[in-house]
């Protein structure tokens, strides 16, 4: 056991002390913490100076009586962790064993159950931030309430965190059952790739129902209680599962403890231990399962961190996912060559790949129809925020670049029209799924003002824009396999990516204000974002040109 | 040292080994060869206990390894064909937690500098591993094998990617570990000229079958080229002799 210890602590102390050495990481980390300690000082000062020295909690005043609501969020929100849960034990999110344990740990003479038991620590560890975010995050804009008077919520994080803990035992329980082994990858691959795709159906099919039924927030909330209030009623046991008993300990700001919280707890350290056992009575299976997972789960995970798409799509062919494609012929040398390269490796990703891309383009029209048709701005808000979120996916490409550096820079094309042609694909590719995703929010009917098609207008500028901006941050972060760099080149590029959008909405607003026609508030914040892509595109090339592959 | 017995291995429809049974003495440096797909890595797996057989026993040393797993494992060190070792961990940390893990940190520091000289990775002790060159990191993996005094030592490609002054410690280290110490070692290898000149007996796997075994010669008398003018086929030519499925490199 001393040896777990140990390597754990020197994991972590290595992964802290080299991020503290690298000013890159080190300065940007500290400004965030920073942030984040003044919000929460600033969070408590104001409570105080609300309610006098001696903060007086009264149940009235939190969440403006709405614990009902609340209640019924924290039970969807944990009925929602069985179902993600179910989704990664059908894939290959919840293994969790790397490549290194393997020859290390499974080879030395430790026992078994001590191997898992680490591992699952550390997820059970890991459990209590989606426990103590859950209640704080959903409470709204009451979140400097839960967060002075937290430990009235402990129960209820605590026994949100037992419920997490037995699902994630369960999901991992299933995972040892239904991995694959060498010789039926394939056939038992596509099942669970079925079972997966199913599952994600069911909830898409759910939430385009959400939108559909359209009305407004607080209708979907009395809707869903209604129907959980006669569930309830018409079949009592659904009072007995764990989800019902682990929210209802969230009751106790709102009513006080009373005698059925101490059962309800009881009940939770039950299941609890059974998933345990359950879990741990695999122990002598469970190394060679794991093993065959995570060399697969290692192969992938390595390529989509180095953004290497070479890698993926050759896994991909592997496993007979790739598509045939088409061969276009080419047209023209030089950086004309990459964008016919590009264009051909395109067609070989089959559709599947690329319809799922439509599930977080159809987030805004959803988010209308959840949120009410008539407010239009909350779906701008989150086109804003897809917008600046969805490069990342895009930007594989120019990590894929920056890992074949080698041959990329031995080409004779200048660092402006190798990154141009590199980057014009995917920013096309981007174009087109945020009109997409306006489309939809049209056909939705949540928003066909003015605004809509100035947003149409704006939107391929816009792309450019924060795509240019965050290719900035993959040539300044290279590393994309140090998670503390990463995390910081995320950070930073949105705050940066943020800042960009100043000047276009700046005009924006003074254009508004003055007046001016929407077709022409649109084409001048065009130009404004275009003058911003060009310069973001001459740093990046200078980036690239100063980048050497050894960074 | 080293007994396995029947040793099968089976999923599902596909069997990767069968009825697999061969010895390794102490002292004894065993070649495992054949050619993609045969079986080996899954042979030193499971002798590594990493996955279980279907049936079939391993002995290493007196211990069972399906039953007494943990001594059996003390005894064992088995160097993956890929080296994968923790890149969080400074190369000295990462031998001291293969010290901690084998129960062996006694006399740490002497060990683990010799190590550390013998393969080239002094300067290096403080980096971290994931700072290495994949040769670097196949030595730091060498280097934890040797660390806890094994009693039978499973290589697997062990030579690929080592540079020829890490090669030549690695087989020096293997001999000496054999020679001097009485330690079991299979080697798994598709380096033939290697084998040849490092091994005291050659086992010959296809599609999960033990289909010869022996010294050179003897494998030479088997694929025959015994008797006059045969003493000079390489090993090589008694390997594509012998897996040779059509029987058309055979000379008999």
């Amino acid at each position: 056991m001393n040896a777990l210890v140990f390597l754990w602590h020197c994991r972590i102390g290595n992964a802290v002390r080299r991020g503290l050495r690298n000013p890159r990481v080190a300065v940007p980390g500290l400004l965030l913490t920073a942030g984040v300690c003044v919000q929460f000082v600033l969070f408590f000062l104001a409570e105080r100076g609300a309610a006098g020295t001696a903060p007086v909690f009264s149940s009235n005043d939190l969440l403006m009586g709405r614990p009902a609501a609340f209640l019924l969020t924290m039970r969807c929100l944990l009925l929602l962790s069985v179902f993600t849960g179910l989704i990664a034990s059908l894939g290959e999110g919840a293994a969790f064993f790397d490549r290194s344990d393997i020859d290390f740990l499974f080879t030395a003479p430790l026992p078994r159950r001590f191997v898992l038991l680490w591992k699952m620590t550390g997820r059970y560890a890991s459990l209590t931030v989606p426990a103590i975010y859950l209640p704080i995050t959903f409470a709204g804009g009451y979140f400097a309430d839960v967060a002075v008077h937290w430990v009235l919520f402990l129960p209820g994080m605590i026994g949100a965190w037992l419920f997490l803990v037995m699902i994630a035992n369960f999901t991992q329980l299933l995972l040892l059952r239904s991995t694959v082994t060498p010789d039926d990858t394939v056939d038992r691959d596509r099942r669970r790739r079925r079972w997966r795709y199913g599952l994600t159906a069911c909830f898409t099919g759910m939430m385009v129902w959400v939108m559909v039924r359209g009305g407004s927030a607080s209708d979907l909330v009395r809707r869903s209680r209604d129907l959980s209030q006669s569930l309830d009623g018409a079949v009592p046991w659904t009072r007995l599962t764990p989800d019902a008993w682990a929210a209802d300990l969230f009751q106790i700001p709102f009513e006080g403890p009373e005698g059925g919280d101490g059962w309800r707890f009881v009940g939770l350290l039950i299941f609890c231990g059974v998933s345990f056992i359950a879990l741990f009575g695999r122990e002598r299976d469970f190394y060679e399962s794991s093993m065959e997972i995570a060399v697969r789960k290692a192969q992938v995970k390595e390529a989509v961190r180095n953004g290497d798409v070479g890698s993926v799509l050759s896994t991909m062919a592997k496993e007979g996912q790739l598509a045939r494609g088409r061969s276009f012929p080419h047209f023209g040398g030089g950086a004309r060559a990459i964008l016919w390269k590009d264009l051909v490796a395109a067609t070989r990703i089959p559709l599947r790949n690329w319809l799922q891309l439509l599930i977080p383009a159809a987030f805004p029209a959803l988010l209308g129809g959840m949120f009410g048709r008539e407010n239009g701005l909350n779906v701008l808000g989150w086109t804003l925020l897809y917008g600046i979120q969805m490069p990342g996916i895009f930007l594989m490409t120019l990590r894929d670049v920056v890992r074949r550096a080698d041959l990329s820079k031995s080409l004779p094309i200048s660092p402006i029209r190798l990154l141009g042609a590199e980057l014009l694909l995917p920013l096309l590719q981007l174009t087109v799924l945020g009109w997409i995703s306006l489309g939809a929010v049209w056909v939705a009917g949540v928003w066909r003002g003015p605004l809509l098609q100035a947003a149409a207008l704006i939107l391929p500028s816009l792309a450019a824009l924060l795509f240019l901006v965050q290719a900035i941050f993959v040539l300044v972060y290279p590393n994309p396999t140090d998670p503390a760099q990463n995390a910081v080149s995320g950070v930073v590029s949105l705050g940066i990516s943020l800042a960009a959008l100043i000047p276009a909405l700046s005009v924006g607003i003074v254009l508004f204000l003055l007046g001016v026609p929407v077709l022409v508030l649109a084409v001048a914040i065009t130009a404004v974002n275009l003058i911003g892509a060009t310069a973001a595109l001459l740093v990046a090339a200078r980036c690239w040109h100063a980048f050497e592959p050894s960074d | 040292m080293l007994i396995v017995e029947n040793l099968t291995k089976r999923y599902r429809t596909f069997t990767a080994l069968s009825e697999l049974s061969f010895s390794v003495g102490g002292g004894e440096i065993v070649g495992l060869l054949g050619p993609n797909g045969a079986g080996k890595t899954t042979t030193l797996r499971c002798i590594a206990g990493i996955i279980r057989p279907t049936s079939g026993r391993v002995l290493v040393g007196p211990h069972d390894l399906s039953r007494d797993e943990r001594e059996a494992k003390r005894l064992l060190a088995f160097v993956p064909e890929q080296p994968n070792p923790y890149e969080t961990l400074t190369v000295r940390e990462h031998l001291r937690f293969i010290a901690l893990a084998y129960d062996t940190n006694e006399e740490f520091d002497r060990r683990a500098d010799e190590l550390l000289t013998r393969f080239d990775l002094q300067e290096k002790r403080d980096e971290l591993v994931g700072t290495l060159s994949k040769g670097m990191r196949q030595k730091l993996t060498i280097a934890c094998a040797f660390l806890h005094r094994a009693r039978v030592f499973l290589f697997d490609e062990p030579l690929i990617g080592l540079d020829p002054r890490g090669a030549r410690e690695l087989r020096g280290s293997i001999v000496e570990a054999a020679r001097k110490d009485g330690a079991a070692v299979l080697v798994s290898t598709h380096m033939l000229d290697t084998a040849q000149n490092l091994c005291d007996r050659i086992l010959i796997l296809r599609q999960g079958h033990l289909i010869a075994e022996g010294t050179v010669q003897d494998l030479r008398n088997r694929a025959g080229y015994g008797g006059t003018g045969g003493d000079d086929a390489t090993l090589e030519e008694v390997f594509l002799s012998l897996t040779d499925e059509s029987g058309k490199a055979n000379p008999q």
